[in-house]
C-alpha cells in the first residue's frame, strides 16, 4: 500500500526528531517549495526570501525536539517562518517607515496603470515594502492592525496607512476599483 | 468591514503560491546545520576538557586547602592540649567555670 504524503512526512519528522539529518533533508526538499513561494509572497524579494527559507529551516531543525505533535510540522515550519520574517521586518523598521512614498521594488515597478489579469504576486510587487508587509499580515495573516504594529514595532498609525494605501492600490490593480 | 474585493483578495492569499525547488537549497541548508553540528561538538569538546582540566587542577588545590584546615586544627590542639593536661588547666578551669557561676547569680 502506498504511503501518504501526510504520513511519510510525519515519519521523516519522527525520524529527524531523533536526530537523523538524511529525513531532515528530505524535509527541506519537500517544503522548500511552499515556504520559499510564501516568503517570496511575503517580502517580495526572491534572494531575501531564499535567505529567510534557509533561516527558517535551520531554526526548525534547532527546535524540532521541541515539537509537540510532528503531525503538525507544516503549521508549525510555517510559524517559525513568519516569526524569521516578522525579526526581519523589525531589524528593518527605520526602512520600512522610510519607505511610505518609496518605489515598489518588483518586475512591474514602473507602472501602477490597472492590468487586466494581473495576478496576485505581480500586483503585490507593486506595493511599497511597508505596504506590501501590513497587507499580507492583515490579510493572509488574518492579524489585527494593533498586533502588526506590535510585531514589526511600526506606529499604529503607519500601519493603518500602510494597509488602506496598499488596499487602493490592489483594488486598482486587481480590477475592483 | 469586510466587502467583496477583502474576501476575493483574503482567497487570493489562501492559495498556497509554489516557490522554486532546487537541490542547491537543500545542499546550502545541509551545510548549515553541519557547521552548526561542528560547533556544538566542538563546544561539547572544550566543556569536557575545561571541566577535566579544572578537575586535575582542582583537586590538589582542595587538598591542599583541607590539609591546611587540618593542619591549623592540628596547631589549636597542640596549643590548648597542655592546659587540658596539667593542673594549670584544671585550676583555670575551675576559675572560669566559678566566674560564670558568679556572674549568673549576681545577674
Amino acid at each position: 500500500m502506498p504511503i501518504e504524503p501526510f504520513e511519510r512526512e510525519t515519519a521523516l519528522v519522527v525520524l529527524a526528531m531523533r536526530g537523523d539529518d538524511a529525513a531532515f533533508a528530505e524535509l527541506v526538499s519537500l517544503r522548500q517549495r511552499l515556504l520559499r513561494g510564501l516568503l517570496r509572497r511575503w517580502c517580495g524579494d526572491a534572494a531575501l526570501a531564499d535567505d529567510l527559507a534557509q533561516e527558517a529551516f535551520v531554526q526548525a531543525w534547532r527546535k524540532l525536539r521541541h515539537l509537540e505533535a510532528p503531525g503538525a510540522f507544516g503549521g508549525w515550519l510555517r510559524q517559525i517562518a513568519l516569526n524569521v520574517w516578522l525579526a526581519h521586518a523589525r531589524r528593518r523598521k527605520l526602512t520600512l517607515e522610510a519607505l511610505a512614498d518609496d518605489q515598489p521594488h518588483g518586475d512591474g515597478a514602473a507602472s501602477s496603470q490597472p492590468e487586466a489579469g494581473i495576478d496576485l504576486e505581480r500586483a503585490l510587487d507593486r506595493l511599497s515594502s511597508g505596504e506590501r508587509l501590513c497587507v499580507v499580515l492583515s490579510y493572509a495573516e488574518g492579524m489585527s492592525h494593533a498586533e502588526i504594529a506590535r510585531a514589526v514595532g511600526l506606529p499604529l498609525g503607519t500601519v493603518k496607512s500602510h494597509v488602506a494605501r496598499g488596499m487602493t492600490k490592489l483594488r486598482v490593480l486587481l480590477g475592483n476599483a | 468591514m469586510s466587502d467583496g474585493f477583502e474576501e476575493r483578495l483574503k482567497t487570493l492569499l489562501a492559495a498556497p503560491p509554489a516557490g522554486p525547488a532546487d537541490g542547491d537549497f537543500v545542499a546550502r541548508v545541509n551545510r548549515r546545520i553541519v557547521r552548526i553540528r561542528r560547533l556544538r561538538t566542538a563546544a561539547h569538546a572544550l566543556a569536557v576538557g575545561g571541566l577535566g582540566a579544572l578537575a586535575l587542577l582542582g583537586t590538589p588545590a582542595a587538598m591542599q586547602a583541607a590539609e591546611s584546615v587540618n593542619l591549623l586544627a592540628g596547631v589549636l590542639i597542640d596549643a590548648l592540649e597542655p592546659l587540658v593536661v596539667s593542673p594549670v588547666g584544671y585550676v583555670l578551669g575551675l576559675l572560669a567555670a566559678a566566674a560564670a557561676v558568679l556572674h549568673a547569680v549576681t545577674d
